[in-house]
């Protein structure tokens, strides 16, 4: 008895030992507790050497890793969305576009940041500091969803030396009986179309530009890119138009609506051939091979790569300043959390940091557009006269954003940024009808109502043109009737499922 | 022994063909506020009666698969005969021309976004200095799909010779013996022997070409991206743009289920020819 008893214990004691041992090896070898870490979905090719480093630096002050996602510009939007709307949490942190606030916002796929707004110190944030219009523009109702750490607002970027030079403004006293003007908000786009065409059929070539060059008034953003939309966005509102009037119907096709599309074609004949199949890159390119003076209007933020026209053109010296009409397209790039997010307190850290007053200057220093008035007004970017032109970037953008103070409250912002498919809007049918308009498929008046129609019928507003009796932006659930029951459906497969299969059963004879 | 073949079979393809059945009968939009709901054929009548961008989208993809057939089948044809012949160095042409094949079609997509840019392409540059000037090739809505037929069919010709290789070098000689006994010349061997008798062959691979042609979507996607406007949008271009950026999820599910139909009547005709062969 007493030895079954004791070969009992030896055994239980012989478990035990092995047990404990497994667990101290398994102690001792496991592998190191995983980081804190969050991942973010941006722009590849953006300032990426900025944003790694400024990532670096957030890791060695938190400790959280940022795993930087970069995704292509064309196809940011699609990767995104199916993210957000697959509720993977795949990205804590998404960049969004101004335009996709509203869509995401109402979809939920964006977590709300007041609560963590609210919890962090006011000096730290330092919410008001951000220029306003951004920060409406990353609001719905009383939801803030981002927090913006790079604008690409648009303005005039052209070749001061052309202006500057007597011969060529002679000229063009002589042509249009008024001093030559550079670009900015106090022109009209009739005076600017005038500039463009002179640089384009009445300044002799051999006076700007090199033997075997063509020189153009202008380069354009027409090719079949999401930048198309954002140029025609320059000439509607700078000619105080927009897409929808105060109460939110339909306008793009009246009669002012009509005139700015004429007047994208009208500038497009006037441009560099192949602004029909560029974007900004490519007119970035033209004006650096020395072929054109400028843009129709331009994102501010291209300012870095303007600037090298001056080493690669002889003679060239760039300017830059408040956009023709007195509003360019007012973009922004903000730093949002997925409603999905696992890691939603140390994304707030990293939303928080780089969206933050040393992140954002830091990005200025290295080329980047920041958001925040304290580093555009920072006198250290002006503190000499070249650096003042290296970065006269950073005061236009400041300059445009106090332009747009100046307008009634509601014009800012611009009411087609509050439709709830904003985003689909515009990087589906902006393109599209924008292309077929730069390509001469669609004349004025066609696209225009092709663009009204296809807003309408995105927004459930067809064939009105207008919102529903008592819709108000941002709050609204749309609801279309629900005429069958989902039963239905699954009714209707087997017949569907026939038809799609059976072809293919059939034995060849 | 089955069931694995089974399961896999219907994990990839019967579920989501069931499915995709399922989302055309809905009103199904990812990212829309109202109420995903049962709509029958409404999805489909839409396609049908409404879209004019499907319209343009199918008129597109035909012009496109046609202009393709029609360059890639007489020239696949004129260098399988001439590979039929013998010649030194007959092995490394015949190599050298399946390179296109195994390259990647966006990465040379790419190269010919290049090739074709006007300010440094190739292809521009050789026609100002031959003819004095060039189209703008991916810009002009005339020749933009000119552009994507020359590039698919720099791709794809030599896959239409090398069957037709295939084809020539399996033909009976005694016809050919015959017929050149008795006076005939090249020309019409090859009009009252050569082409009957490949002719089977040559319907073979046009309808595999042809399926897919109309499945056209990398070289759109490199070149052109459906534009200038919407002059290149073929049909699964506009299936990508409508599913993936306007994330009407129903609705493209409803035009690919019946551009599915479509490539399997193709399918199953080519089925046909084959087991006739």
């Amino acid at each position: 008895m007493w030895k079954k008893q004791s070969k009992l214990i030896a055994a239980i004691a012989i478990v035990i030992i092995i047990v404990v041992g497994i667990v101290v090896v398994w102690y001792v070898t496991r592998p190191p507790p995983a980081p804190r870490k969050v991942t973010w979905s941006v722009i590849a090719g953006f300032y990426t050497d900025a944003m790694n480093k400024i990532a670096k630096d957030f890791t060695e002050k938190t400790g959280i890793q940022v795993e930087v996602i970069g995704i292509d510009n064309t196809v940011l939007y699609e990767k995104e969305v199916m993210e957000l709307a697959a509720k993977t949490g795949a990205y804590d942190v998404v960049t969004i576009e101004t335009m996709w606030m509203s869509e995401w916002s109402l979809a939920h796929y964006l977590e709300p940041l007041d609560e963590y707004i609210a919890k962090t110190p006011k000096e730290e944030i330092n919410f008001e500091d951000i220029l306003p219009h951004y920060r409406v523009l990353l609001s719905r109702g009383t939801h803030t969803y981002g927090l913006p750490y790079y604008t690409f607002d648009q303005g005039s970027i052209f070749r001061a030396d052309l202006y500057e030079r007597k011969d060529i403004q002679d000229l063009y006293f002589n042509t249009y009986g008024r001093a030559l003007r550079k670009p900015d908000h106090t022109m009209t786009w009739e005076e600017y179309y005038d500039i463009c065409k002179f640089f384009s059929k009445v300044v002799p070539q051999e006076w700007v530009t090199q033997p075997g060059k063509t020189f153009y008034g202008l380069s354009m953003m027409a090719g079949r890119f999401g930048e198309s939309q954002d140029e025609f966005m320059a000439l509607l509102w700078g000619h105080g138009m927009d897409w929808v009037d105060k109460d939110y119907n339909i306008i793009i096709n009246n009669e002012l609506g009509v005139k700015c599309m004429q007047q994208y074609v009208d500038f497009l004949a006037l441009a560099a051939p192949n602004s029909i199949e560029i974007t900004y890159d490519g007119c970035v390119g033209n004006l650096r091979s020395g072929i054109c003076q400028g843009f129709l209007q331009f994102f501010l933020d291209q300012w870095p790569n303007a600037i090298k026209t001056e080493q690669e053109v002889p003679g060239a010296k760039m300017g830059i300043g408040t956009p023709v009409g007195g509003r360019g397209y007012t973009g922004v790039f903000a730093v949002g959390m997925s409603a999905d997010s696992k890691h939603k307190a140390d994304a707030w850290e990293w939303i928080k940091y780089l969206s933050g007053a040393k992140a954002q200057k830091d990005f200025a220093l290295m080329g980047g557009s920041t958001c925040r008035r304290s580093v555009l007004y920072d006198p250290e970017f002006y503190s000499t006269p070249e650096l003042a032109h290296k970065y006269a970037h950073l005061k236009a953008i400041a300059d445009s954003a106090a332009l747009l103070e100046t307008l009634p409250d509601w014009e800012k912002p611009p009411r087609i940024f509050m439709l709830p498919q904003s985003a689909k809007i515009y990087v589906g049918p902006f393109i599209d009808v924008m292309s077929l308009l730069a390509n001469h498929q669609k004349t004025a008046k066609e696209a225009a109502d092709l663009m009204a129609d296809e807003i309408a019928k995105i927004s459930g507003w067809y064939p009105e043109h207008k919102p529903p009796a008592g819709w108000t932006p941002g709050f609204e659930k749309l609801s279309l009737p629900v005429f069958k029951e989902q039963y239905l459906s699954w009714l209707f497969q087997p017949l569907c499922l026939v038809g799609a299969i059976l072809p293919s059963l059939k034995r060849p004879d | 022994m089955v069931s694995p073949s089974l399961i896999i079979v219907f994990a990839l393809t019967l579920y989501p063909l069931f499915y995709s059945i399922y989302l055309s009968t809905r009103s199904y939009d990812l990212t829309a506020l109202w109420k995903d709901a049962f709509i029958g054929f409404e999805n489909y009548s839409h396609a049908l009666n409404e879209d004019a961008y499907l319209a343009e989208a199918l008129l597109a993809t035909f012009k496109f698969a046609a202009g393709s057939l029609l360059v890639q089948i007489p020239l696949g044809l004129g260098i399988a005969l001439l590979l039929n012949r013998e010649f030194r160095g007959r092995r490394l042409v015949r190599t050298i021309i399946t390179l296109p094949l195994v390259a990647a079609p966006i990465a040379i997509g790419l190269v010919w976004k290049y090739m074709y840019d006007m300010k440094f392409g190739i292809i521009p540059y050789f026609f100002q200095v031959v003819f004095g000037s060039s189209p703008h090739w991916l810009a002009d809505s005339t020749m933009a799909l000119v552009s994507i037929i020359i590039y698919d069919s720099w791709q794809w010709t030599p896959f239409v010779a090398l069957i037709l290789v295939a084809g020539l070098q399996g033909l009976p000689q005694e016809p050919f013996e015959s017929a050149t006994i008795y006076g005939a010349s090249a020309v019409q061997r090859f009009r009252y022997l050569t082409l009957p008798m490949i002719r089977p062959l040559l319907v073979i691979v046009a309808l595999l070409r042809l399926i897919d042609l109309l499945k056209l979507w990398d070289p759109v996607w490199a070149l052109t991206r459906g534009g200038p406007g919407i002059a290149t949008q073929v049909v699964s271009w506009y299936l990508y743009r409508i599913g993936f950026l306007y994330l009407w999820v129903g609705y493209t599910a409803s035009i690919a289920l019946m551009f599915l139909y479509l490539i399997i009547i193709l399918s199953v005709i080519a089925l046909r020819r084959i087991a006739r062969l």
